[in-house]
C-alpha cells in the first residue's frame, strides 16, 4: 500500500521548488525585449498550492506591447515554456 | 536506423493564409498580415496580425507546436473584440490539412489600446501543431 506525506509534497512545492521557479521567471524576464519603449520587467513571487512567479512588463503600455510585439510570450517560449490560461 | 531530412512550414504563412480565406468566407472586410501596422489611423479598416511567437514544444520530426498570436487592429473595440473572438473560434475548429495538425486555444481574448496609434487591440493566442514535411 502506498501512502502519500501530503506535507512533505506540500514542501516540495511550496519552498524545494521555490528558487527553480524563480530563476525560470528570472530568465523569462531577461529575455523580454520592449523595444523603444523604456520599461522595467519585474519579477513577483508568489505562492498558491505552490511556487509560482509572475513575470510583469510595469509599464502602461505593456499589453499593447506584448499584443502588438508578443514580447512576454517570445520571451517564455525562448525557454520552452508555453503562455496559456488557467 | 536515419532519421529523415523534414522541416516544419512557416507558421505565420499557414495561418495568414487560413485566415484570410476562412475570414473572406464570412464575408468580413479585413486585411490580414504579419505586419504591425504603425501607420495606422481611425478610417483604417480592420486589420488581423498574425505573430509567430516561438516554438516551445518541438517532436522531430513529427510535429512541432508554435505559438502563434492573432491580435485584431480597429477603431471599435467591440469589433476587435469580435474579430478576435471570430478569428480564435476559426484556428481552433480548423480541420487539420497537410501543413496543420490541430491548433488549440492557449489564451482567450486580451483588449488593449495601442497607445502610438490610438487603434483598439484585441488579442488572442493559440497552439499550432504543425507537421513536419519529409524532404525527398
Amino acid at each position: 500500500m502506498i501512502r502519500l506525506d501530503s506535507g512533505a509534497i506540500e514542501q516540495i512545492l511550496k519552498v524545494d521548488m521555490r528558487a527553480p521557479i524563480t530563476a525560470i521567471a528570472q530568465e523569462v524576464a531577461s529575455n523580454v525585449s520592449t523595444g523603444s519603449v523604456d520599461a522595467r520587467v519585474t519579477v513577483k513571487e508568489y505562492t498558491t498550492d505552490r511556487a509560482a512567479a509572475a513575470v510583469t512588463i510595469a509599464h502602461p503600455a505593456g499589453l499593447a506591447i506584448q499584443a502588438k510585439h508578443g514580447a512576454l510570450t517570445k520571451a517564455a517560449a525562448a525557454v520552452g515554456l508555453e503562455v496559456r490560461a488557467k | 536506423m536515419s532519421k529523415p531530412l523534414a522541416v516544419t512550414p512557416d507558421a505565420e504563412r499557414v495561418v495568414v493564409d487560413y485566415l484570410t480565406a476562412a475570414l473572406a468566407a464570412r464575408a468580413q472586410d479585413v486585411t490580414v498580415g504579419v505586419n504591425v501596422p504603425s501607420a495606422w489611423t481611425q478610417g483604417t479598416k480592420a486589420h488581423v496580425q498574425v505573430g509567430h511567437d516561438g516554438t516551445p514544444v518541438t517532436q522531430y520530426p513529427i510535429l512541432a507546436s508554435a505559438s502563434v498570436r492573432v491580435t485584431c487592429w480597429h477603431a471599435s473595440t467591440t469589433t476587435a473584440k469580435a474579430l478576435a473572438a471570430l478569428c480564435e473560434g476559426l484556428l481552433c475548429s480548423h480541420p487539420g490539412s497537410a501543413q496543420i495538425g490541430s491548433v488549440r486555444s492557449l489564451t482567450g481574448v486580451l483588449p488593449t489600446r495601442d497607445p502610438d496609434t490610438g487603434a483598439q487591440l484585441a488579442s488572442v493566442s493559440v497552439r499550432v501543431n504543425l507537421r513536419y514535411a519529409v524532404l525527398a
